[in-house]
Order: C-alpha cells, then sequence, then structure tokens
C-alpha cells in the first residue's frame, strides 16, 4: 500500500467519524429543540417568568380625628419544609414537646412541601424557637392587625390570620380595605429571586381605602370607663352606652362592656365579640313609653294637662289584665304620668289609640332595620294587630310585645330631636346624611314641641331626675324591664335604660344608657341604675365637646 | 475594488455600532430598572417602619395606662361640669 493510499484511508475514516458524531449531535437537537421543545421551554420560564400576585396592605381604620382604630404589623410566622429536613432526629421531639399539633401533621402527611408552626409567635415562642438551635425551622414576616383602641373593638371588629375581616367593620368593608391585587407577570434573573428584568401588568390592581368611622376615640374611650364602673358597681351582667348625632346619624360613642380584647384573641368568647347595640333586641319597658305618648297627642286623644285617674294603687286590672306599677298614683296631668311613668294611667291613654299605636311605632322605625352599615343588625319586633290579644295595647304602652335594639330606640329619639324627621345612623364618616325631609315630618309640630317638654319635666322632676345636669337643657326618659326566663317573666332578671337628647342652641345629642341584670338584694330602678350612667356619659360628651 | 471594500467596511461597522447602541441601551434600562426596585423595596421597607414607629407610638399613647397613671401616680380624678369656671367668671 503506498503512502497516499494510507492518508486517504485515514483521512476519509476521520472524515467519517465526525460525520457520525455531528448526526449524532444533530439528532440530539433535534430531540432537544423538536420534539421536547415545549418541556425546556417551560422549564425555562418556570425559572424566567413569575406571575406574581401582589396584595396591597390592608388600609387603616380611623376615628372622625384621624386617631388610628387599626393599624397594619408585622408579624413573625415559623415554618418547616418537610421534604428538606436536615435534622429530623432533634427536631421531631421538639415539635412533639411544644407544637404537638405540627407534630401529628408531620408524621402523618410526609408529602407536604410546606408546614406552618405557628403563625404570630409571642415572645415566649420566638424565644423558645430561637434557643433550640434548630436550623429546620425557619421564620418568615407576615402582616397582621393590631387595634389601639380596645374599647372600640366590637364595632372595629378583627381579622383572621389571612387578613380577611371577620368581624365588625372589619367585615362589612373587607373589600374597601383590602383593596385589588395587582397580577404581573415578571422576568427574572433564574438565580435571584429578588430582582426582575421586565413586568408586564395583567391586572392592575387597587390600593385599599382609609376607613375613617364617625367615632372618636377619645368620647369612645371615656363613656366606656363610664360604663364599665357602672357594670362594676352593680355587679351587673353587662353594660352598653350609645351617643348619636341626630343631626347626621353619625355614632360618636358605641359601647359595650364587657368586651374581648382584639389583640389577644386566643382565648375569645363569642358572646363578648358582638355589637349587641346592633344586634340584640330587647323588651325595653317603660323607655317607649315616650313614644305612645307621642302617638297619643299626634292622634289627640290626650292633653298634656289631662287629669288620668291612675287608681292610686300600685296593681289594677283593666280588660282583665293585671297591670303592676312601681308607685301608687292617684290623679295626675298626663305629662306626670309619662314623668313619673306609672303604667295605669299610661294604659288608659293607651287604650285611646288602640291599632294606631303599631303604625305608629312603624312609623318611628321599631320593627325594622335601620341600614346601618354593620353585619348582625337585628331588626326588632312589634306585635302587629292580627295577632293581638285583648291586653296586648296594654303591653306595648310600657314597652312590652315589642323589642327593639338600642340603636332603634336612639333613632326614634332621633326623629324627635329633628323635629320630626328621620335619620340614618351611619359609622362611617363618608356616609353622613341630613335628615329625610322628602316626605315632610313625621309628626306635627305640637306634639313633638309637647313631647320634648314632657322628656324635660321627666328629667326635672320625674324618674329621670339623676340624669339632670343643671344648666343644660335634657331630656330623657328611663326604663326598668322584667326580662323572660324560659319564656317567663323573671322579676329578678331586669333591664335599666335611660335615653335622652341633649340640646344647646344647634348643638343636639342622643345618649342611650343600658345596664343588663344587676347584682342586687332589693328592687333596684333605671332611676338608680342607668339614669346616673347617663348624667356621667353626657358629662363627658359636653366636656369633650367644650358645650360650657 | 476600493469602494467594494470601503462599502463592506462602513457596513459592518454601522451594523455594529447598532449593535452596541442597542446593548447599552439594554443595560442601561436593566440598571435602571434595577435602581428602580431597589427603591421600591426601600419604600416598602420604609413603610413597614413607619407602621412599627406608630404602633410604638399608639402603645405610648394608650389611654388605660395613661389614665391608670394619672389616677395612681399623679393622684388625679375624673373632673364634672360643675368644676369647670368659664374664663369670663
Amino acid at each position: 500500500m503506498t503512502i497516499t493510499n494510507t492518508i486517504k484511508i485515514r483521512t476519509t475514516s476521520l472524515f467519517i467519524l465526525f460525520t457520525i458524531l455531528y448526526i449524532i449531535i444533530v439528532i440530539h437537537l433535534y430531540r432537544i429543540q423538536i420534539i421536547a421543545h415545549q418541556f425546556y421551554t417551560k422549564l425555562g420560564n418556570q425559572q424566567y417568568l413569575g406571575l406574581h400576585i401582589q396584595a396591597p396592605a390592608r388600609a387603616p381604620i380611623v376615628d372622625r380625628a384621624g386617631n388610628p382604630l387599626a393599624l397594619n404589623q408585622e408579624c413573625i410566622s415559623a415554618f418547616i419544609l418537610p421534604k428538606q429536613l436536615k435534622d429530623r432526629e432533634r427536631l421531631l421531639p421538639f415539635l412533639k414537646a411544644h407544637f404537638g399539633h405540627v407534630y401529628d401533621q408531620l408524621i402523618t402527611k410526609k408529602e407536604k412541601p410546606f408546614l406552618y408552626i405557628k403563625r404570630n409567635l409571642s415572645a415566649a415562642q420566638q424565644e423558645l424557637i430561637a434557643s433550640s438551635n434548630l436550623t429546620d425551622i425557619k421564620l418568615l414576616r407576615e402582616p397582621y392587625r393590631f387595634y389601639p383602641v380596645a374599647a372600640a373593638s366590637p364595632v372595629v371588629g378583627i381579622v383572621d390570620i389571612d387578613g380577611n375581616g371577620i368581624m365588625g367593620m372589619e367585615l362589612e368593608c373587607n373589600a374597601m380595605l383590602a383593596g385589588v391585587p395587582t397580577t404581573c407577570f415578571l422576568e427574572k434573573d433564574a438565580r435571584s429571586d429578588t430582582f426582575y428584568f421586565t413586568k408586564e401588568t395583567k391586572t392592575t390592581g387597587q390600593e385599599g381605602s382609609t376607613l375613617t368611622l364617625t367615632l372618636d376615640s377619645n368620647i369612645q374611650f371615656l363613656v366606656h370607663e363610664a360604663v364599665k364602673q357602672s357594670v362594676e358597681k352593680f355587679h351587673a351582667l353587662e353594660g352598653y352606652a350609645l351617643v348619636m348625632d341626630p343631626q347626621t346619624g353619625a355614632i360618636i360613642a358605641m359601647v359595650t362592656y364587657p368586651h374581648f380584647d382584639p389583640n389577644n384573641i386566643t382565648t375569645l368568647d363569642p358572646d363578648s365579640t358582638k355589637n349587641k347595640i346592633v344586634t340584640n333586641a330587647y323588651e325595653l319597658g317603660s323607655v317607649i313609653k315616650t313614644f305612645a305618648a307621642l302617638a297619643a297627642l299626634e292622634e289627640g286623644v290626650v292633653t298634656p294637662n289631662e287629669p288620668i285617674d291612675c287608681k292610686n294603687t300600685k296593681t289594677a286590672y283593666i280588660d282583665g289584665r293585671k297591670i303592676n306599677t312601681w308607685k301608687a298614683h292617684d290623679i295626675l296631668p298626663f305629662t306626670d304620668v309619662v314623668a313619673l311613668s306609672n303604667n295605669i294611667g299610661t294604659a288608659i291613654v293607651a287604650k285611646r289609640v288602640d291599632t294606631r299605636m303599631y303604625d305608629h311605632y312603624t312609623r318611628l322605625g321599631f320593627g325594622k332595620k335601620t341600614g346601618i352599615e354593620f353585619p348582625g343588625e337585628n331588626p326588632g319586633f312589634v306585635n302587629h294587630p292580627d295577632n293581638w290579644s285583648k291586653q296586648s295595647i296594654i303591653s306595648l304602652s310600657y314597652g312590652y310585645e315589642i323589642s327593639a335594639t338600642i340603636l332603634q330606640l336612639a333613632c326614634a329619639l332621633a326623629i324627635i330631636a329633628n323635629n320630626g324627621y328621620p335619620i340614618k345612623p351611619t359609622l362611617r364618616q363618608d356616609k353622613l346624611m341630613r335628615p329625610n325631609t322628602d316626605n315632610g315630618p313625621l309628626y306635627k309640630p305640637e306634639p313633638l314641641e309637647t313631647i320634648k317638654s314632657i322628656l324635660e319635666h321627666t328629667t326635672q322632676h320625674g324618674t329621670a331626675k339623676r340624669a339632670h345636669i343643671k344648666g343644660y337643657n335634657i331630656m330623657s326618659k328611663t326604663g326598668t324591664a322584667i326580662l323572660l326566663t324560659n319564656g317567663i317573666y323573671d322579676d329578678s332578671r331586669n333591664l335599666f335604660t335611660c335615653s335622652g337628647i341633649i340640646e344647646q342652641g344647634n348643638y343636639k345629642r342622643v345618649i342611650v344608657t343600658c345596664v343588663n341584670e344587676v347584682e342586687s338584694k332589693t328592687q333596684l330602678y333605671a332611676s338608680q341604675v342607668a339614669a346616673p350612667l347617663f348624667e356621667q356619659v353626657a358629662q363627658h360628651v359636653l366636656i369633650h365637646d367644650r358645650i360650657i | 475594488m476600493f469602494k467594494r471594500k470601503l462599502f463592506f467596511i462602513t457596513f459592518v461597522a454601522v451594523h455594529l455600532l447598532f449593535i452596541f447602541l442597542q446593548v447599552t441601551k439594554h443595560v442601561q434600562f436593566i440598571h435602571a430598572s434595577y435602581e428602580k426596585q431597589k427603591s421600591e423595596k426601600l419604600y416598602a421597607a420604609l413603610i413597614k417602619e413607619k407602621d412599627s414607629l406608630t404602633r410604638t407610638i399608639q402603645t405610648l399613647q394608650n389611654k388605660d395606662v395613661i389614665a391608670q397613671y394619672a389616677r395612681t401616680q399623679l393622684g388625679m380624678k375624673a373632673m364634672n361640669l360643675k368644676q369647670i369656671k368659664r374664663l369670663a367668671e
């Protein structure tokens, strides 16, 4: 074989070898770029492209002066990655000892990639985890809510662990506070989880809007203190107080005591979370006489000075119905029948109104919701004439067979304060309204002026004397209602209410105070329990508003 | 021949220039984007700091604590209307 042939053979062999290698590369490239194109594109996109949903920070809730009632804070939560544990032997005993439920989950659900140990760790728990030196336990920061004014907790409400409102105004205005998340595609560096090259917005979000309530946090605190003192003094079950501006419907203070601590909800009594001024309806007793009297004056069946025979007894019978009254009175002018809260005299006059009483009560807003933006409002109940017995009008005249919330009572008083025009109550500063004058006043001026005089007389000389503040025009009425136990009226369980209007020139406020079920060996009345509370609340409001 | 060479060199040079400008633009964009993202992160951190400080202020201004201190340490009491006199008086 010649040298030329040898070279030719070697050259040809090399050519064939490289050709084969080249064909292998082409086949491999074809497999990667054509056949498995979608797989590798998806893999690449996972590394470079990301769908990012960014929820805006939850907006704060503030009072009418801008003082915060609900703020955002950060909390620390602990988690583990079950598929990436390095020191399982030390971790399991620790979890078993301190976080048993997580231990159980870890044992039973091994395929979970992520597991919370505890969200919103307390300082003690953070210290415990830090001292354990377990690298498998990782920490992250999460947003949560802080509530600086605990006294407003039944009104403001709370959020759940994921920041969604579940009670109160946090629930009612959840969409407004939460805003709308922004969704965007990010093209980012595969090695960096932090920075991106380009950002394409898919859905433009919206920041949450600050919710401004009509509450005044200073008055809320002061009224809360007064209610708390009253409840503690009388060893009562509960106490409530409501302060409202009748000219705009703005609720300035709304206190329920006892209430829950919104910053510590680990042990939460569900009953203490309710805003009972809105959610609970009661048979309110003699405070309803205000409206029975207004109805009688409007219908023209009685005049303020008409003498009414109250039989001079504490127990009388009308239409076979036994009527008890707190004190025996003889013949009284109608004004004093109301001022001294005589049930017998009230029933006599109410019988003249008869079924029209139902129309008046519903006209005043009883038996239907006020429309306040708050979840769980109770509409209350007024017994319809179709369901009346012979004695229903008697019961209705002094506050039975009718159940109402404290808020409904305040709104009915607001009609009197506004000279016959109704107002819708509100907790939102952006929903303030003027009294509804579209359909004219609900009552004629004369009955309204008369009832105001009667209430003023009640405050100065009647059962609401303890509510009187010298130098101020206060119109109020008390009521001591008997509560039901298993469908039977129980004399040992009473609801004490004092409701009224403060007027000083253009300044007006409606105040309702209520104390529920006191412990007492002797019979107590609202004049001793709720009226002094009314006076304290009124003082706080007048001093704060500088009506001096 | 010379013209052909000149055309070729000019053609290549212009395209290289375009590529250079394109790359420069992209680098500047990335740089600006990076600065923007740094600012966004700083803003978010400052907002969190502000929330934290607001909470600290609110905790210090807790009315229950202030009222308790006023009563127990300073011997103060709640006032009533009778105790308030007008300046004119």
